[in-house]
């Protein structure tokens, strides 16, 4: 019953995924920005629940909750900060790769400063030592915790954006900014909270990250980075419900792999993305990424 | 326009355009409170650039904007749209919201009750909207969206109705029934209208018409005026076969 491992833990691991990716496609998707440093935020949600709970004991959990208001408020500086200036520029894309790279290696040399190059983890056992059955299989309690709180911050995400005004708002910037623009929409109010809740997105995903990567280095987050915008690519730029689909198939394609062929582990997922952009160029759920 | 009227709109030697390609010179537009205004002109004549600089998606550069008296070509679009300008895009619908999210976002701000209120209206209003109000926007026709267009710009109750080019993309079919759908709109909804317009046909909505031509204004006037204009007759009439 390997395969039966594989699904459920792909499953689990998708919504992972889906959650680390988000953030990241929301921002693109409002701001037309690829921020190059998403995965160094993960990584700095990681550090955040190793630092809170090697010195306070405060359970990973609790920091989940703790990380969201600086998170939001964060990205909303970090907005009108570098944002605005960036999606006022002649090519916003462009430039967003230029400023956003730079920002990924200042953070990744502060957080070399600040926490070392060893890896740092909480052990999975915060969440008990054994394995949980389901369908028959064991499944690690830290990855259901982790998928759980996954699955939860991807719920209150999408209630915000399809049964909320501010998150109808956003979806309308997503799909036409100028005839948002045009119904009154305030797009840097929008596209400042979209920030910080990407930031927030991130922050959490660096802290489960720690129970379904197993730790955390300041050098990871490029590939966190890479690995997030393979599945928001995989899933469709621009649509929230195509990252959560992308992740569940980056998860079954890594899982499935590395169940069966390890070897091939760190290419399937990125083999199954080429053949979708091959067969589907804007992505599983994507139509176009911009509608004028 | 006469002198003594209330101006919904009045536009002072406007200029615009975009990097340093000036589009839009020393133009002059003025709309009463309950008139309805069509300006005329061909592709690339910066028909769309008047209406963008009117609601402030694009900076003016020279000249005055007053909407009821109140002088807005400062004002943040958000503000311009709160004063009660509606604005319909070429494109007129978010492709990836419902019908009724569409709906929803023309009265973005609005209280939740009156927007319902308002929706319900007019949908009895435009029977097209309401029965595909519960579906997805992309999978409309061309003339559904159009129509969920100007009641989606209808929602906010607006002062003035603004207009790009709304028979852009359709069949002369749905051309007749988008015209239809505005007149109905000026008989029950009452706004002032501004329509950028190709099309002819949209001159049965117009008390007045203006030509636009070179980013410059050519004509100004009533219809019968423009058809007097024997170049002009030629120009736009002659090509329709009118």
């Amino acid at each position: 019953m390997l395969w039966l491992f594989a699904l459920i833990a792909g499953v689990l691991f998708g919504l992972y995924y889906g959650l680390a990716a988000l953030g990241l496609n929301l921002i693109f998707g409002v701001m037309r920005m690829v921020n190059l440093a998403h995965g160094d935020v993960i990584m700095l949600g990681g550090f955040a629940a190793v630092l809170l709970f090697d010195r306070f004991g405060v359970n990973p959990l609790v920091t989940v909750l703790l990380v969201i208001p600086p998170s939001l408020l964060v990205g909303y500086l970090t907005y009108y900060l570098l944002g605005r200036r960036v999606q006022r520029s002649r090519d916003p894309e462009m430039m967003s790769l230029v400023m956003f790279f730079g920002v990924s290696q200042v953070i990744e040399a502060v957080a070399v400063i600040a926490f070392g190059n060893n890896e740092a983890s909480i052990t999975s056992a915060v969440f008990g030592a054994r394995p949980f059955s389901i369908a028959g299989q064991g499944v690690p309690g830290a990855w259901l915790v982790s998928a759980g709180v996954g699955l939860v911050a991807l719920l209150l995400l999408f209630l915000y954006l399809y049964r909320t005004s501010l998150g109808r708002a956003t979806r309308a910037i997503m799909s036409s900014p100028d005839e948002a623009r045009a119904v009154g929409v305030n797009p840097d109010r929008i596209s400042a909270l979209t920030f910080g809740i990407g930031v927030g997105l991130a922050a959490i995903a660096g802290i489960l990250s720690l129970f379904m990567i197993g730790g955390t280095t300041p050098s990871e987050g490029v590939d966190l980075t890479v690995t997030a915008f393979a599945v928001i690519v995989l899933g469709g730029l621009g649509s929230p419900m195509g990252t959560f689909l992308g992740g569940i198939v980056f998860g079954l394609a890594l899982m499935f792999t590395q169940t069966f062929a390890p070897a091939w582990s760190g290419f399937a997922p990125f083999a199954i993305l080429l053949a979708i952009m091959l067969l589907r160029p804007t992505g599983l759920l994507g139509r176009t990424v911009r509608s004028v | 326009m006469p002198e003594q009227a209330e101006k919904c709109l009045e536009v002072r030697g406007l200029g615009a355009g975009y990097g340093s390609l000036q589009v839009l010179w020393d133009f002059d537009l003025e709309i009463g409170a309950e008139e309805s205004v069509v300006v005329l002109g061909p592709n690339g004549a910066g028909k769309s650039t008047l209406l963008k600089t009117l609601l402030g998606l694009l900076p003016a550069r020279t000249g005055s904007i007053s909407f009821f008296g109140r002088r807005i070509e400062g004002l943040r679009t958000s503000q311009r749209v709160r004063a009660g300008i509606a604005y319909m895009s070429e494109v007129g619908i978010f492709p990836e919201l419902s019908v009724e999210e569409n709906l929803l976002m023309g009265g973005y701000g609005l209280p939740r009750a009156r927007l319902r209120r308002r929706i319900d209206e007019l949908c009895q209003l435009f029977p097209e909207v309401a029965r595909t109000r519960r579906g997805p926007a992309w999978k409309l026709s061309g003339g559904q969206r159009k129509m969920v267009g100007v009641a989606k710009a209808l929602v906010a109750d607006p002062r003035l109705l603004v207009l790009d080019e709304p028979s852009a993309g359709l069949s002369p079919v749905y051309v007749s029934s988008v015209v239809e759908a505005l007149a109905r709109t000026r008989r029950e909804a009452g706004p002032a209208l501004l329509v950028v317009e190709q099309n002819m046909k949209f001159l049965a909505v117009a008390e007045r018409v203006y030509v636009i031509e070179g980013g410059r204004l050519r004509f100004q006037g009533t219809v019968p005026e423009l058809e007097a204009d024997d170049s002009l007759r030629r120009a736009y009439f002659g090509l329709q076969g009118a």
